[in-house]
Formats: C-alpha cells, sequence, structure tokens
C-alpha cells in the first residue's frame, strides 16, 4: 500500500543525477544499514554470553 | 443478489477453500522439511554456493545466516534500485532516489513492501523483477524457516542444532513458493490480470485527454505477493486496480492465496510435532480472531457503526472503497491483509470507519499471529502459547509444560523480549513522529485520526505488514529513515529471540506428561490462548487506540 504525498508522487521521488549530494547521501544509507545489521549482531552477542 | 448474503457467501466459500488445503498442504510444508533426501536442482544451487546441506546449525548459528543474507540483500536492492535506469529494462525510468532506494529495500527485505512510492511510476521492469521480486520470496522463505527452526526446538532435545538455514530456505522456494506462485499466477491471468513485457502507451482517450497504459509482469508478482505475505503491488494503488486484481473473482482469489500458507502452517506443526491436535488447536484460535476481526470491520463499514444514516444514504462507506468489490469485499481484504503480515489492499485502509480502521490497526498490533506472516505467524504464537501456558501455571498450579517441554524462567525471559521489542519500537517511533518538527510536518490530518495515522504506520512497518492508512507525509526523510530501521528492528529481534528460545528448548530433554500438564488440545486452552493474546495487546495498546480510532469514532 503507499501513501499518496511525498514521493509517493510519480516524478518527486525520482532522481537521475550521480551528484556528489546523491553520493552522500548513498554512503549514509549504507553507513546507516551496515550501523542497524551491527546493532543486531550486538544483540546477538549479548545474548549468547548470558546464555553462557 | 444483496450485498449482505454475497458478503457471507464469499466469506463462507473462502473458510471452505482454506479447511480443504489445510490438511494437505500442511502435511506437504511438514514433509518439505523433514524430508531426508535433496533434489537434484537443490543439491546443484548447495554446490553452486559451496553450501554443505548436511551441516546442522547451532540456533545463533542460524541466526548469523539470516541476518548476513538480509544484510547483503538489503545492500543488492539498494543497488539496483540506485543504477536502475543504467540498466536493461528500465523502460525509461530514472534511478530511485537514496532515501526511497534504501527504504524500499529495507522493506522488501523484511518481508514488509510498505511503499513510499508509486510501483508503475518509479521501478522498472529488471528492479522489479531480479529486485523486488526476488525479495518477495526470498523473504516469505526467510521467515518460513524461522518457524520451522522455532518447531525443531520442540522436536528436538539435549541438542542446540535447529537445522540448516541455506537448506531450509532453498526448499522453502524451490518446493513450496515457486510452484505454488507459478499456479497462482496463471490463475490470475486466466482471472484476467496483465503478464507481458510491454512498453508503457500514450492514448487519447474519447474526450481528447491523455492517458498512460501500462504494462509489466504484474500476475506473477502479484502471485508471490499475496502467498508470501509480502504485500504491496505494482501498482500504487494496489490491489484496486484493474490490472491487478480484474473482477470479483480474482480478489476473493487473492485473498485466499495471502491467507493459504499460514493457515496450514499449524498443520505443519501439528505433525512435526507428531500430535494433530495441537495444530487444531492454534489454527481454531487463529480463526476464531480473523472471523471476529471480518465480521467486526464488515458491520462498521456495511452499517457505518457510529456515522450516522445520513452518510449511509449519501453512500459515504464508498468513499475510498472499490466499488467492484463493495464494503464486504473491502472489509474481508483489509482484515485479511492486517491479521496476516500482507498489507496489500483493495481499498484505502484510511477511508474506513474511525471503528473499521481501529480493528485493522488491532490486527497488526496483535502481532499479526492470525494466522500472521508466512512462519512469522506460526513463531509468533508459538511464544504466546508458551506465555499462556505460563500464565495458566501461576493461575492454577498447572506445571508450565508446553509439548513436552518445560517453560522455565529463560524461557519466558526470551519471550518478555520477544513481545517487548515490537511495543517499544512502534511506541517510541511513533512519540517521536509526533514530539518532533519533522514527524510534525508529515502529519496531513489534525487530531485523533492523525494519531492514528502514525501509530498505525510504525505498528505496520514493525510488524512487517506494510499497510498504510495514507494521509501521512511518509515520503519524507525523517519517515524514510524512521521507517526503516523500524522494519530492520520488527523483523530480526524477535526473529533473534524466537530463535533464542527455539535453542533453549532443544536443549531440554523431553518431559513426559502428567497428571499436572495442562492439556493444549482442549477448547479451554483455545479461549485462555485467545484471552491472552486480547490482553496482552489491550494493556500494550490501549492509550494509543484509545487516543485515535475510538476517540474519532466517539466524537
Amino acid at each position: 500500500m503507499d501513501v499518496l504525498p511525498g514521493s509517493g508522487v510519480p516524478g518527486t521521488a525520482i532522481t537521475s543525477g550521480s551528484s556528489l549530494g546523491v553520493t552522500v547521501w548513498d554512503l549514509f544509507y549504507v553507513g546507516l544499514t551496515i550501523v542497524v545489521f551491527a546493532v543486531l549482531f550486538l544483540i546477538l552477542k549479548g545474548i549468547e554470553t548470558f546464555e553462557r | 443478489m444483496n450485498d449482505t448474503l454475497a458478503g457471507w457467501l464469499q466469506f463462507l466459500l473462502l473458510f471452505a477453500a482454506l479447511a480443504a488445503c489445510y490438511v494437505p498442504l500442511g502435511n506437504y510444508v511438514a514433509h518439505i522439511f523433514t524430508d531426508k533426501n535433496h533434489w537434484r536442482v537443490e543439491r546443484g544451487i548447495y554446490k553452486l554456493t559451496g553450501i554443505d546441506p548436511d551441516a546442522d546449525m547451532r540456533w545463533s548459528v542460524y541466526v548469523r545466516s539470516i541476518l548476513a543474507f538480509s544484510l547483503v540483500s538489503v545492500l543488492f536492492v539498494y543497488l539496483i534500485e540506485r543504477t536502475q535506469h543504467w540498466l536493461f529494462w528500465s523502460i525509461g525510468m530514472a534511478n530511485v532516489s537514496p532515501d526511497t532506494a534504501w527504504n524500499t529495500a529495507v522493506s522488501f527485505t523484511t518481508n514488509t513492501n510498505w511503499q513510499n512510492y508509486a510501483g508503475e511510476a518509479t521501478m522498472g521492469y529488471l528492479t522489479q523483477i531480479a529486485g523486488l521480486m526476488v525479495q518477495q520470496f526470498m523473504s516469505a522463505a526467510v521467515g518460513l524457516a524461522v518457524a520451522i527452526a522455532m518447531i525443531r526446538g520442540f522436536t528436538r532435545s539435549r541438542t542446540d542444532r535447529l537445522g540448516n538455514f541455506w537448506v531450509d530456505v532453498t526448499r522453502g522456494v524451490i518446493r513450496l513458493l515457486i510452484p505454488l506462485a507459478v499456479v497462482g499466477c496463471l490463475v490470475l491471468v486466466a482471472g484476467g490480470a496483465i503478464e507481458n513485457f510491454a512498453s508503457y502507451h500514450t492514448i487519447t482517450t474519447l474526450s481528447g485527454a491523455h492517458q498512460t497504459i501500462v504494462g509489466g509482469p504484474v500476475a506473477s508478482q502479484e502471485s508471490i505477493k499475496d502467498l508470501g505475505n509480502n504485500g504491496g503491488g505494482w501498482f500504487n494503488v494496489n490491489a484496486a486496480h484493474p490490472f491487478e486484481n480484474p473482477n470479483p473473482f480474482t480478489n476473493i482469489f487473492i485473498i485466499f492465496m495471502l491467507l493459504l500458507i499460514p493457515f496450514s502452517t499449524p498443520r505443519a506443526f501439528g505433525k512435526m510435532v507428531g500430535d494433530n491436535r495441537q495444530g487444531y488447536a492454534l489454527v481454531a484460535v487463529m480463526v476464531i480472531i480473523w472471523a471476529c476481526a471480518v465480521g467486526g470491520v464488515t458491520f462498521f463499514e456495511s452499517h457505518l457503526g457510529t456515522a450516522g444514516v445520513g452518510p449511509q444514504l449519501a453512500h459515504g462507506a464508498y468513499e475510498g472503497v472499490e466499488t467492484r468489490f463493495g464494503p464486504h469485499g473491502c472489509s474481508l481484504f483489509a482484515v485479511s491483509t492486517t491479521v496476516t503480515s500482507t498489507g496489500s489492499v483493495d481499498c484505502f485502509h484510511d477511508s474506513l470507519t474511525p471503528f473499521g480502521g481501529g480493528i485493522a490497526l488491532m490486527d497488526i498490533a496483535l502481532g499479526e499471529i492470525a494466522p500472521g506472516g508466512i512462519g512469522a505467524g506460526m513463531y509468533g504464537i508459538l511464544v504466546l502459547a508458551m506465555v499462556t501456558v505460563f500464565v495458566a501455571g501461576l493461575m492454577v498450579g498447572r506445571t508450565p509444560e508446553y509439548i513436552g517441554k518445560k517453560i522455565r524462567p529463560t524461557e519466558m525471559k526470551y519471550a518478555a523480549l520477544y513481545f517487548l521489542t515490537l511495543p517499544v519500537v512502534i511506541l517510541t517511533m511513533a512519540a517521536i513522529a509526533i514530539g518532533t518538527h519533522w514527524g510534525q510536518s508529515g502529519i496531513f490530518n489534525p487530531g485523533p485520526h492523525g494519531l492514528t495515522e502514525v501509530v498505525y504506520a510504525y505498528a505496520s512497518q514493525a510488524n512487517n505488514n506494510g499497510s498504510a492508512f495514507a494521509g501521512l507525509g511518509t515520503g519524507a526523510t525523517f519517515y524514510q529513515i524512521t521507517g526503516g530501521i523500524t522494519m530492520l528492528l520488527g523483523r530480526f529481534a524477535p526473529e533473534i529471540f524466537a530463535l533464542g528460545l527455539a535453542g533453549s528448548l532443544a536443549r531440554q530433554a523431553p518431559t513426559p506428561a502428567s497428571a499436572g500438564t495442562l492439556d493444549t488440545r482442549t477448547p479451554l486452552f483455545v479461549g485462555m490462548l485467545v484471552g491472552v493474546i486480547l490482553i496482552l495487546v489491550g494493556l500494550t495498546y490501549f492509550p494509543a487506540l484509545a487516543l485515535g480510532p475510538f476517540a474519532e469514532g466517539l466524537h
């Protein structure tokens, strides 16, 4: 299901450039992904430690 | 035929079809994951990817495999979206913006399929197929694999091994999802859904306006999105689009597909633990909650509840409702898509009456265990069953055992962590959205309705449902980022705790049933489990429900 306002409107969600700004955002999102998964791995590690 | 009779008939037809599939499909699912032999194509995949199919994994290794696989999946889908314009089959679509690409990559990897974009105007065919559709298969298989590993916690003793994640996922995709998806796709095509690789055509209408007629392999994505409880859709309006859901037959068939595997999984559970009555007890709980929710939403949408006679006479209930399906088809779809983790819609949930929408929100808040998402509903209700056994033990002095395993403090700690995760994530994120300028700027409806939209959005994302109330500017960067984090935590943190619980159960020696053991196959236990589910959710979400849909409905 989609949300009408914001980038759900055709055209507003779309960029085709590869400017510096976009590259910075790419790095941000890749970094954010790694950080969130790192937190999940840490939760797992914490439980393993607790188990022992 | 009047609408009420038609509504009853389609509900009964759906119920009969699901009941007919319960035993054969459930037995087949159990067979898939207990079969000692690997199919030739599976052996080829293992050889190609360097997997040892006979390796048995500790629960923590099983979790690590899920997390590693999902991390790579997110980054891969993100890459495809960000470069789709330069790849083939882009059909002229530009590269997706970073925030939408990330939110979407997370969304499809976590089986949520929350969409902050209009599919037909944003994604090229390669992205739809190699990025999104692949994840619709894989994320569904991951959920099912976790449920199977959880069941092995009951069937195994004195071991910390729960099976092989890669084997479970491969079998889930090859033996279950692909065959069913092919059949589902053919039925949808026969029903009129489109399946092509045609370019978009711009035509001139009789009134002289220009209209773009879109194409695409829609039926194949529709099939797996429902069978895998993924949700979303090829089109912005999902199953309200005639190319995706052409008529009432395809509408009921789509609902059937999204309920099929979750309602059959308790049979697989019963089969694997060697006691089919355990499966019947759990499926009875699921059916009771689903049927009550269908009845509730149908009542409010058909009679407009407290909204009065005026709007009803003016057909106010049809605002936001696809007129081909009417309030009954809409209500059945809305409930079925929110009690599973599907999230696809054939009418706008924002247009439901306050109480109708409140039930949809509560369906999601239940943790989607009736019957829940593929796999996710099964391990969710198993954790709840253990909580119920524990509560019963405290109340009436019964030994807290479930399927021959003791429910000790260790197991209860895992269960508590499992159930605290989602409310903490949902309510914290909703509070941040309501309390900050970034979140407030996206709330277009003030008052209780706006609150409902915010809570619904985060509840939907955390429970990996994917449906939205709309009316909320979730395309803003704030909502893209917080939504993505919500989806990741809502998907994987509970899976960590569920598998930790399964590992703890597997290490135990079996406990024979005694005179003090609570029989978990009886109507009494079914009633207790329903009660525990409602009380747990009621206590957790009542303030939000009271200030949102209830306040709006009683206004």
